[in-house]
């Protein structure tokens, strides 16, 4: 697996280049926003672990660019500025995952892991949560291997908790989101679907979960 | 600020003055002059109309009809020495009002209809020449030879006007002089007015030049003029803000040094230590130990950067704040927190009550504030437990409230909490937390700009409740 790591200084380049090569990884390091731009675009990467403070071009500007150009490797923030309104930020403009310096290496390999099977899975068109896998091509949910019968609602639900895993969908962005494909879709009837889901998925390992208020969330039980 | 706004505001003061009293100092005068001009006109014609009647005497009883005829002896020394005074001509016409007798100047302008012994002056004009001439009429008692029924005798003399013209030139030009002398001699005074009371106002300038930057004590209001006082109380006002702020702030510096400095010695002890290891497993042990230090440190480094922000942002909040959805933010929150909530199965959840209406406060902060105390709730909560977080409104405010099903906190804690007292390493980490005890400080902080107060208690059923109390007009940072 090989990883980009996009920092300045270079006493934490070396020792996270020596961690990250000690659990496996190959490490490639660039010291600024212009030489890591360079190299994402001639090389391929499974992740970039990008820090924010860069000279020549900044984390943020580096990150705005690679997602204006649809480049979807997945991009890991690692920062020392943590206020957590500019985390929300960082996120929705289109980091996959942040960590506030300084971090534990082994929770930076799991982070790492799981970015990279989300993307491999997303770049086969395939999303797990737990036993529970939709494949985008076929269109098909399979439980522990078994095809689950879904109706066309039930599956367009599910597709999407799925593909939105970790973060709670709404009952109302349900609705906007299959607007196009369902025109008499309201609030009410997404909890009657997810209602009937959470019977088909059953007591298994993989679960809906309801914040009131909030939204809907799709859990595997061994998660955490 | 418009630009003639600016302009007026920086003009100097005694031209403010003069600008306002000049005007009318000018009309005032003007008119007086002009009413004077008038009664002078009037004085010097009462004056020298009384000589004019004098000489119409002196030529009325010169008047003899005895001989059946007109005859008149001119008073000419009477002439002579009214001439030389009078700097003009003298002219004189003794008539009968029915014109059959002429004696001396025969174009002389008719006079108006004169009553008998009665005097009238006038103005008229002789060959071109401005004149005054004072007419007198009288019966004729016995009348002329030959004349029909009662006869009337005219006497009319006239000076040319040179002489009272030139008077009135005199006095008016003085006059007009000792105006100009008065309006010169006022700006003067009032420009050295403006400069002597402004005086105080100088020398508490210099007194605040002269001042060293980290001088912060009160001035001294004492020989200043009461209309100074207010703007000394003002300074004084924020004199004593920066104080507090100066205060606040070198408290916090030496409580982050020492927070900070004292895990660094610890690392360094623990390397110490290490290097004397030869036991690859007693190394691991120091090296585990290390880490719980770094984590440690390392998040009150955070804790202390973002009271640090939280203090900073409270001095600059200042214009028209953010339009926050109470929903939307408790939202925004929650999904920042949801993974390590999740990860320990705790579900997290809001309520919002429909009569909520958009908060006017800076969303950062709040969201700061609001995501400390759910940080808080979730590393106190035990697996699978609920916390809620509820906004709703109260009397003339809206309260955020966070309720989480932990052990809740000591009763010394709270105290110390709702006393404001300032945070402590030692009596801040609870056990089992790996919390500092600094979050509670930094909600305090942020609630304090927002003009709000975080409101902490133990619920009866267990757990523990924060509430965060924003007041709808936020009262704008005081004196302190």
């Amino acid at each position: 697996m090989r990883v980009l790591l996009v920092e300045d200084d270079a006493d934490l380049a070396s020792w996270l280049t020596q961690a990250l090569m000690g659990r496996g990884f190959q490490v490639d390091w660039a010291e600024d926003g212009r030489m890591a731009e360079l190299r994402i675009t001639s090389e391929d990467f499974d992740v970039i672990l990008l820090d924010l403070g860069l000279p020549a071009l900044s984390g943020t500007d580096l990150l705005a660019r690679l997602k204006s150009r649809r480049n979807d490797t997945p991009v890991l923030v690692m920062t020392a500025r943590d206020s957590l309104a500019q985390r929300v930020a960082l996120l929705r403009d289109g980091a996959d995952d942040f960590m506030g310096k300084p971090f534990a290496i082994e929770e930076l390999e799991v982070r790492i892991q799981a970015l990279i099977r989300r993307s491999h899975g997303r770049a086969r068109g395939i999303y797990g949560c737990g036993p529970l896998q939709f494949d985008q091509a076929s269109q098909r949910f399979t439980m522990s291997g078994q095809p689950l019968a879904l109706s066309p609602r039930e599956q367009a639900v599910l597709r999407l908790l799925i593909q939105k895993q970790g973060d709670p969908l709404s009952k109302q962005q349900i609705v906007d989101r299959l607007v196009s494909m369902e025109s008499d879709l309201n609030p009410d009837a997404v909890e009657v679907i997810v209602h009937r889901l959470r019977k088909k998925l059953g007591e298994g390992r993989v679960q809906i979960v309801t914040l009131r208020g909030v939204g809907y969330l799709l859990e595997a039980e061994d998660e955490g | 600020m418009s630009a003639s706004r600016t302009e007026a505001t920086e003009r100097p003061l005694w031209k403010t003055l003069a600008l306002w009293t000049l005007p009318t100092l000018l009309f005032l005068m003007t008119a007086s002059l002009l009413l004077t001009v008038q009664s002078l006109r009037d004085v010097a014609d009462s004056a020298y109309d009384r000589s004019l009647r004098g000489a119409i005497r002196a030529i009325d009883l010169r008047v003899s009809t005895e001989s059946g005829g007109l005859g008149v002896e001119l008073p000419y020394p009477l002439f002579e020495s009214f001439q030389a005074t009078a700097d003009g001509e003298i002219l004189f016409r003794v008539s009968t009002d029915d014109g059959l007798v002429q004696i001396g100047e025969p174009l002389l302008p008719p006079p108006p209809p004169l009553k008998p012994e009665e005097f009238v002056f006038y103005d008229a004009t002789y060959f071109d020449r401005p004149i005054r001439v004072g007419a007198y009429m009288r019966p004729l008692d016995p009348p002329l030879y030959g004349a029909s029924g009662g006869q009337n005798l005219v006497i009319e003399i006239a000076e040319t006007t040179e002489s009272r013209d030139a008077f009135l030139h005199t006095v008016m030009t003085r006059t007009m002089l000792r105006d100009l002398t008065a309006l010169i001699a006022a700006m003067v005074l009032l420009s050295l007015g403006v400069h002597a009371g402004l005086r105080p106002l100088r020398s508490l300038r210099d007194r605040l030049d002269r001042r060293a930057s980290d001088d912060l004590r009160q001035l001294d209001p004492t020989g200043l003029p009461r209309e100074v006082q207010p703007l000394v109380t003002s300074v004084n006002r924020l004199v004593d803000r920066h104080r507090a702020q100066g205060e606040a702030q070198r408290r916090f510096i030496e409580d982050a040094s020492h927070q900070l400095k004292t895990p660094l010695a610890v690392l360094r002890a623990q390397i110490d230590r290490a290097r004397q290891l030869d036991d690859t497993g007693q190394i691991q042990d120091v090296l585990a130990a290390m880490r719980e230090i770094v984590d440690r440190s390392a998040h009150l480094t955070s804790q202390l950067l973002s009271l640090a922000h939280a203090r900073n942002a409270a001095m600059w909040i200042d214009g028209a704040p953010d339009r926050v959805d109470a929903h939307a933010l408790l939202d925004s929150v929650v999904r920042l927190h949801v993974g390590p909530a999740r990860q320990r199965r705790i579900l997290l959840e809001v309520e919002v009550s429909p009569e909520m209406r958009p908060l006017h406060v800076p969303e950062a902060l709040l969201f700061e504030a609001v995501s400390n105390l759910l940080g808080n709730a979730i590393n106190a909560s035990p697996r699978g437990a609920t916390i809620v977080l509820t906004a709703c409104r109260g009397r003339h405010e809206t309260l955020i409230e966070v309720r989480d099903a932990g052990p809740g906190l000591s009763d010394a804690l709270l105290r110390q909490l709702a006393s404001g007292q300032r945070f402590n390493l030692a009596g801040g980490r609870r056990a089992g937390t790996d919390s500092t005890g600094l979050g509670l400080t930094i909600v305090q902080e942020i609630m304090k700009s927002l003009g709000g107060r975080a409101v902490l208690s133990n619920r009866p059923e267990g757990g523990l409740s924060a509430v965060l109390h924003l007041p709808d007009r936020q009262e704008r940072l005081k004196a302190d």
